[in-house]
């Protein structure tokens, strides 16, 4: 699972505990990317014009057949014949709506686990949209495994700061977590649970 | 599993990675929300395996998620069966190396012992290991 997966889940966790809307809003025809994302960007302007209370989560999908659609969770019902005249407005053609319960989301989810197609790179896979609500952001989430633990730990024993030497580090991680697994280590800690601060340098030939 | 028989298997295209067992290290991995306080958790294990890349040794990290009945990490701990300095198949799902390391992922099929037949090299095919 990806950090933004996570930060999406959790964004979903915040929108609804009960019950959610999904709309999937697609084209007749296929659009380019970035012209689809301009019409998104209309339509999401007209949608909370409407509705100023929306709030909601987007997620871009990019169909093998279909080029990219848009997939949206609301926690709201909203009229769909309005919201249809505002999609063909903004140059939308199919909308479809669905309720679907909260812990059902994981659905969108797995969109964000797909490698990321070359023309979406550096793109927001997913947002949040509306007032009133904060949304998880990927900086917001914290990743808890043995990697991160023995990073956190080389980063205070090596005092890092920045992002310099970035390969070098992962490197220096990577060694430290091979020892951890067949040393049988504490994570982040040396032998005996030490910190690596206080163990002998011969033990860190690779550093 | 016999020498013969991961022969076939590699000759069959079963993707596997073939390495010396160096340690496991299983987890209760996840994330936690800054925000909310809220933690997404599942419980993974990290192989680390010992095998011959273009000429020199290298390790692989392979990593293994588990059915959903196993929820502990003391679970996962317990179907380490693995010993050191032994030779396994590992069957994965996929693999790929980034930034100078290998990474895999452990599918289904799992992990099977090689069995060591200590066979002499040029000793007749099906001849008895020597005593």
């Amino acid at each position: 699972m990806t950090k933004s997966k996570a930060a999406f889940l959790f964004a979903s966790q915040t929108l609804g505990k009960q019950r959610l809307f999904l709309w999937t809003f697609t084209f007749k025809d296929l659009l380019a990317v970035k012209e689809t994302r301009k019409r998104w960007n209309h339509l999401l302007t007209l949608l909370v014009r409407t509705w100023p209370q929306l709030q909601g989560l987007r997620v871009f999908e990019l169909h093998e057949e279909h080029g990219l659609h848009v997939h949206l969770v609301t926690n709201q019902f909203i009229d769909v014949n309005r919201a249809r005249q505002l999609a063909m407005q903004a140059g939308w053609g199919r909308i479809h709506v669905t309720s679907m319960k909260s812990e059902h989301v994981g659905y969108l989810a797995k969109y964000l686990s797909k490698e990321r197609p070359e023309c979406l790179y550096r793109w927001r896979l997913w947002a949040g949209f509306g007032r009133g609500w904060e949304w998880t952001k990927v900086k917001d989430v914290v990743r808890e495994t043995l990697f991160s633990r023995v990073y956190r730990a080389c980063k205070e024993w090596k005092r890092w700061e920045g992002r310099g030497d970035f390969f070098k580090r992962m490197a220096l991680v990577r060694q430290m977590m091979f020892m951890t697994i067949e040393r049988g280590w504490i994570p982040g800690h040396g032998p005996a649970g030490l910190p690596y601060a206080a163990l002998d340098k011969s033990e860190f030939w690779f550093c | 599993m016999t020498g013969a028989e991961l022969l076939k298997e590699v000759l069959q295209g079963v993707l596997l990675i073939v390495g010396e067992y160096r340690g496991s290290y299983a987890e209760m991995a996840g994330y936690v929300d800054k925000k909310s306080g809220n933690a997404i958790q599942y419980v993974r294990a990290t192989h680390v395996v010992e095998c011959s890349w273009h000429g020199h040794i290298d390790r692989v990290i392979i990593s293994e998620r588990f059915p959903e009945q196993i929820t502990t990490v003391e679970q996962a701990q317990a179907t380490f069966s693995y010993s050191r300095g032994r030779r396994y198949v590992f069957y994965i799902d996929w693999f790929k190396r980034e930034r100078g390391q290998t990474y895999a992922s452990l599918s289904g099929w799992g992990i099977e012992e090689i069995e060591d037949a200590r066979e002499a090299v040029g000793a007749p095919p099906g001849a008895p290991p020597p005593p």
